[in-house]
């Protein structure tokens, strides 16, 4: 935190005041934990725990720690006041203050900060942010009618597949498979498979770039043959869909070998065909394919 | 105990004899011997393996079994694979007297394989039954495929039939590849696993609604 300038003005620290100034007289009708808390800083009923609890530090400090431990961003300093900054901004005060929502461009970067929190193999914390961004966008202001309708929800799909490398032509693939129409209210349900999948295609492409690298050796164009080889035993392990999923995932593991892929590319290579190479955009565009084919459009 | 046969399963076809009573040369057909046998031949002179033997048993006390297996030409041999089995506890009592019974490979004293033709040996020492016999007589084969028969190739042969013999200079590196590959893999079935179960319920098809769903209400 060394590094954010204290730009909290006094019309701020105002507020501060007036709410610690509120929040006194609550715990001090009979909340038990506080007490002992006081007692044991020594400092009577001005200690400096009770002052924490009291204004809500205590549990601050605690969420924003949970919040780094769930998302364990690279750069804890600038997720930090990152998170503080939202926090004043679409705190409970700031609310209350101001009395109205903010407006929807706000929100959606409320909600994208949200559901970026956290990566989707941390199951629970990603869900729960996804909850979260869902209510942040749900939150229609004084119409009082909660709900995510398609617009929004599409223009979150959209933003988040800004975020990666993916090529347009893509991710537009994919969002055509996931997004709503604007008029469409978006269960949770949807919501959230919705969003995943446009991280998971991020990481998805990501792969495929890491994957191209290898196919090329450095050299900057993959042959077509080999591109091809491994593309088609992906799709061969991807396939195989007749089996219980133990077994499905037992033979891809085993197609997706070393040994087997090796094998592929080997007779790819073998091959009396023309050499040509295949560009990074095509690989990309065609591995990706694979995986929108997988999943499951909205309906 | 009724029933043993699976659901799965078929019997093997075979013809039994009538049950043949034990007939005491220049016997008296009054008297009767207490012993009966029934035979049981696979068609066409065939053999089959035999697993398992079920039937249900009237009034029957005791039970054995000799069986003719194929082996060099000759005269064949019977060998007893079961001796004096108890049907009914008390053969003057109707308990065990009309239960099913179902004989496995494992009870008997010798091989099962390659049987050509069983002989059923029944006595009922009690003068008590006037006919005894055993009935809906079914013999069953080793279940048709072992499981191993089963597997597919990708899972028993841990290493690839053939490995290239010489692999390209060229060719990338299959162990990264297969990582890459791998972790792609992965990312799908994520997709597919964690799929959304709610729909948004939509009626058109390409934009277009079915006359039939308007409503003038």
């Amino acid at each position: 935190m060394a590094g954010s300038p204290p730009s909290p003005p006094a019309a701020k620290m105002a507020a501060y005041e007036k709410r610690r100034a509120a929040a006194a007289p609550a715990p001090a009708a009979g909340s038990g934990p506080a007490e002992p808390l006081g007692a044991a800083a020594g400092g009577g009923p001005g200690g400096e725990a009770e002052f924490l609890l009291r204004s809500g530090v205590t549990a601050m400090v605690r969420e924003a720690l949970l919040k780094v431990l769930e998302a364990r961003p690279e750069e804890p300093v600038s997720f930090l006041a990152d998170y503080f900054e939202r926090l004043v901004l679409g705190g409970p005060g700031a609310a209350e203050a101001a009395a109205e929502l903010p407006a929807p461009p706000q929100r959606l970067a409320r909600a994208l900060w949200y559901v970026r929190l956290a990566h989707h193999s941390h199951r629970t914390a990603f869900n729960n942010n996804i909850s979260t961004a869902y209510e942040v966008l749900g939150a229609s202001g004084r119409r009082r009618r909660p709900g995510v309708d398609g617009r929004l929800y599409s223009e979150l799909l959209r933003r988040i597949c800004q975020l990666g490398a993916a090529p347009q032509e893509v991710s537009g693939a994919l969002l055509r498979r996931v997004q709503c129409r604007d008029h469409e209210a978006v269960p949770f349900d949807v919501f959230r498979y919705g969003v995943l999948t446009c991280f998971v295609l991020l990481e998805f492409v990501a792969k495929a770039h890491a994957l191209y690298d290898v196919l090329d050796g450095g050299t900057g164009a993959a042959d077509k043959r080999v591109c091809q080889a491994v593309l088609r035993t992906l799709e061969e392990a991807l396939g195989g869909g007749d089996f219980s999923v133990p077994v499905r995932y037992l033979e891809a593991g085993s197609k997706l070998g070393p040994d087997c892929l090796a094998l592929a590319m080997d007779r790819a290579l073998q091959e009396r065909k023309l050499s040509a190479s295949m560009s990074r955009e095509e690989f990309l565009k065609k591995a990706t394919a694979l995986f929108v084919a997988k999943v499951k459009p909205v309906d | 105990m009724s029933g043993a046969a699976g659901p799965g399963r078929a019997p093997l076809p075979c013809a039994a004899r009538a049950a043949a009573a034990l007939q005491l040369p220049g016997g008296a057909e009054a008297a009767r011997p207490g012993v009966a046998v029934i035979d049981l031949r696979f068609p066409r002179g065939g053999a089959a393996d035999v697993q398992e033997i079920v039937f249900k048993n009237f009034y029957t006390a005791f039970l054995s079994l000799r069986v003719q297996r194929a082996g060099p030409p000759g005269p064949r041999r019977w060998v007893t694979c079961l001796r004096d089995h108890r049907l009914m506890p008390s053969p003057h009592t109707e308990e065990g007297s009309q239960d099913y019974f179902s004989l496995r490979r494992h009870q008997m004293l010798c091989d099962m394989e390659q049987v050509t033709a069983l002989r059923f040996i029944l006595r009922q020492p009690s003068p008590a039954w006037l006919h005894f016999s055993i009935e809906e007589l079914q013999v069953f084969p080793p279940a048709q495929k072992s499981p191993q028969q089963d597997f597919p190739s990708w899972l028993s042969q841990l290493t690839p039939p053939e490995q290239p013999a010489s692999p390209h200079r060229e060719l990338p590196d299959p162990e990264k590849v297969s990582t890459e590959v791998q972790q792609m893999w992965v990312l799908t079935e994520v997709i597919r696993a964690r799929q959304a179960a709610a729909r948004i319920g939509r009626f058109d098809v390409d934009g277009c609604y079915d006359v039939n769903l308007l409503s003038y209400t």
